[in-house]
């Protein structure tokens, strides 16, 4: 005899399987690829380059630029070892005018000084290339790119190596003729090179921070006007960035020492002396210094107005992130202010530049919320 | 309505214009400390450049504004009751209290640190030692505790020429110390004046003006008190190296207005000035306003025709 069935049971003995849910292309590009890892490499990338532009600036502060006169990008990377390599390294330097026309006499501690600077900068962008390298070449091997961030990632690579290229450029400009000092031009190009690599590598891991769905959802509430106003400030940061690059390249923070006044006037002395005329905007110590101050002052206000537009906004974390450029932009005048007051020593100057990083990072961060908000409650909580 | 009607935490909706958040630094108030400390600067004894003292004194009016944003935040609780502040941004809900405490905290501290490196630490040090006066000392704590809240306040509005001066000699001096004296003395009777006509108000938020602990006939006689005190300190002005034949008839004349109008509202009893809708009290606190301004304009007038070299008078 048969075994009783239950009432509710299949009369088919064949259980037919379950059949999941495919999962639409929003969730899968999310499910796929370490976005995790991927944001954590470029945190570990973020960090070094932010660390690279300081010892970039201490080296430029230090005066140390000239010191390495080769271009060795692998060979350089072992240092002089013996009393031989130093004696051949202290040879190459004392035939560059930096020596012969301002560092005559100098001693070999001195030298070493100076040389250990550029070379801990030089080592410091080759670990950059190799760390870049590893993260880069072992999420591709092993698949864990997330989709349509390879081109992306690579990018990152090809920026790096373009970098150290510019380095050369920058450092073979000082090692000819009469000059002391690299093209303060060519300097700017590293520096705002180092910068624009930095931003990017800070909105990917903004990006990588939130699910793919999330972002395209929260893009729908997006607030056009701010995303506009802190490109205006992105903008500005960066020609501020490049003009504090000359102020750098020519020591403009060592002349005019008085604030709000230039030498007791408005305007600097003597700011037409060079021909052409185009060249006082990028060589005269006080035209230069000029006009990183009142691109200063006009960030500032920009900055303010912008702020001040955030306040309609609905989204109390894109507030919060305007209130907090805000606040840097005013830090950074400040720190500039005390800079140029005690005639630029490395520790302010360095500070400063520091403050710049945070600055750029911070409009970025402003700029991401404004483009892809936090959804809040009525109470301000986040949703 | 209680006071318990406005949380100072309160998210609203904070949909507020560019007006709304320019109506937090009491401009009205900041345009007065402006002209004051303004008249301070260029009455020292110092040539001062222009961009110098534009500096001086643009951080001086955000330091007044800083203090204005942090009294509104701090009061919006009674400011929601009183018919004269119930329109403010924050009681109207169109500021949120967070916001007007954030403006007023980073105006303060970028008006200080501006000012001590555009000037010196000691017109910083004054600054900083207003803002905290009128924030804290007047509006957290004697504002609701006693009837010389004002007395005591008045410092606060008091200080702009001298940190006016002070940014332009780096020091304190007598001239200074009278323009100070000043307006502190003018600033009881200019403001227990207004208490007057508008004593509902003060009554109903629980605010201890003399008028609502005192009543009004002893309102009237501190209003008389304080401006025989005023008059010395005022023409005593004239005694010193910024002032002369002009200020000292401007002084005179001024003066005699004022205490004869002091002296008009001690006179008078409750039944006259209701029968008048107060109209001896709100003529007396309007031409105070003008008394105040007269007298640094005065001084200003001075300064600037002893400059120019039209005028051979002054110190």
């Amino acid at each position: 005899m048969s075994k009783k069935r239950s009432i509710f049971e299949e009369v088919s003995e064949a259980q037919p399987k379950a059949q999941p849910v495919q999962p639409g292309v929003i969730d899968r590009a999310a499910r796929t690829g370490a976005r995790g890892a991927v944001r954590v490499w470029l945190m570990m990338l973020f960090g070094l380059v932010v660390i690279m532009i300081a010892v970039g600036g201490l080296t430029r502060l230090t005066d140390s630029g000239l010191s390495i006169t080769e271009w060795a990008p692998i060979a350089g990377a072992i240092p002089p070892l013996s009393a031989e390599d130093w004696a051949r390294e202290f040879d190459l330097y004392r035939a560059i005018p930096e020596y012969q026309l301002q560092n005559k006499g100098m001693t070999l501690a001195e030298f070493q000084f100076i040389y250990w600077w550029e070379w801990g900068h030089r080592q410091l962008g080759r670990v950059i290339g190799l760390v870049w390298a590893l993260g880069f070449f072992g999420f591709l091997v092993t698949r864990k790119i997330p989709p349509g961030w390879t081109g992306r990632l690579f990018l990152l690579g090809v920026l790096g190596g373009l970098q150290g290229a510019i380095g050369w450029w920058m450092v073979a400009s000082g090692l000819t003729g009469t000059m002391l000092d690299v093209a303060s031009y060519r300097l700017a190009t590293h520096l705002g090179l180092a910068f624009f690599i930095l931003g990017l590598i800070a909105w990917y891991i903004m990006v990588l921070g939130r699910p793919e769905r999330d972002l395209l959802q929260a893009r729908r509430s997006g607030e056009a006007g701010l995303v506009t106003g802190a490109n205006w400030l992105m903008g500005l940061a960066a020609v501020q960035i490049l003009l504090g690059a000359l102020v750098a390249g020519i020591d403009a923070g060592r002349t005019y020492t008085d604030w709000p006044l230039m030498a007791g006037g408005f305007l600097p002395l003597n700011m037409w002396e060079l021909e052409p005329i185009w060249r006082n905007f990028f060589e005269d110590p006080g035209l230069v210094q000029f006009n990183h101050r009142m691109v200063g002052y006009l960030l500032l206000l920009v900055g303010l107005y912008v702020w001040w537009r955030s306040r309609r906004s609905a989204h109390v974390t894109t507030k919060r992130a305007f209130d907090w450029v805000a606040v840097i932009l005013f830090g950074q005048m400040v720190l500039g202010i005390v800079t140029v007051l005690n005639a630029a020593p490395w520790t302010w100057a360095i500070a400063h530049q520091f403050g710049a990083v945070v600055t750029i990072c911070l409009i970025l961060r402003a700029r991401f919320r404004a483009r892809y908000p936090v959804a809040t409650s009525l109470r301000g909580a986040v949703a | 309505m209680s006071d318990a009607s406005f949380d100072r935490s309160m998210p609203l909706s904070g949909e507020g214009s560019f007006g709304d958040y320019f109506a937090l630094l009491k401009p009205r108030v900041m345009s007065l400390v402006v002209f004051t400390a303004l008249v301070g600067l260029l009455v020292a004894p110092v040539s001062l450049h222009p961009m110098v003292g534009f500096c001086a004194i643009l951080f001086i009016a955000v330091g007044a504004g800083a203090s204005g944003a942090l009294n509104m935040w701090w009061d919006a609780d009674i400011d929601v009751i009183m018919k004269r502040t119930a329109g403010r941004p924050v009681p109207a809900g169109k500021v949120q209290p967070g916001e007007a405490l954030a403006l007023g905290l980073g105006l303060s501290g970028l008006s200080v640190v501006m000012l001590a490196l555009a000037t010196n630490l000691l017109a910083a040090g004054l600054l900083a030692f207003t803002i905290f006066f009128y924030a804290v000392v007047y509006s957290m704590w004697l504002k609701r505790s006693t009837p010389q809240n004002i007395v005591i306040g008045g410092a606060a509005g008091a200080f702009p020429p001298m940190i006016g001066w002070v940014a332009a000699t780096g020091s304190v001096s007598l001239e200074a110390v009278l323009m100070f004296a000043l307006i502190f003395m003018w600033t009881p009777p200019h403001f227990w004046a207004l208490a007057l006509f508008m004593k509902s108000d003060y009554h109903d938020a629980g605010v201890p003006m003399l008028t609502v602990t005192h009543g009004r006939k002893s309102t009237r006689t501190h209003i008389l008190v304080y401006t025989v005190l005023l008059v010395p300190v005022a023409l005593g002005l004239a005694l010193t190296p910024v002032a002369g034949p002009l200020y000292l008839a401007t002084a005179l004349v001024l003066n005699a207005i004022f205490l004869k109008g002091a002296w008009d509202i001690w006179r008078r009893d409750e039944a006259q000035a209701e029968a008048d809708k107060y109209a001896t009290e709100k003529r007396f606190f309007k031409f105070s306003l003008l008394y105040l301004a007269l007298h640094f304009t005065a001084l200003l007038a001075e300064a600037i025709l002893t400059r120019s070299g039209l005028w051979t008078f002054g110190g």
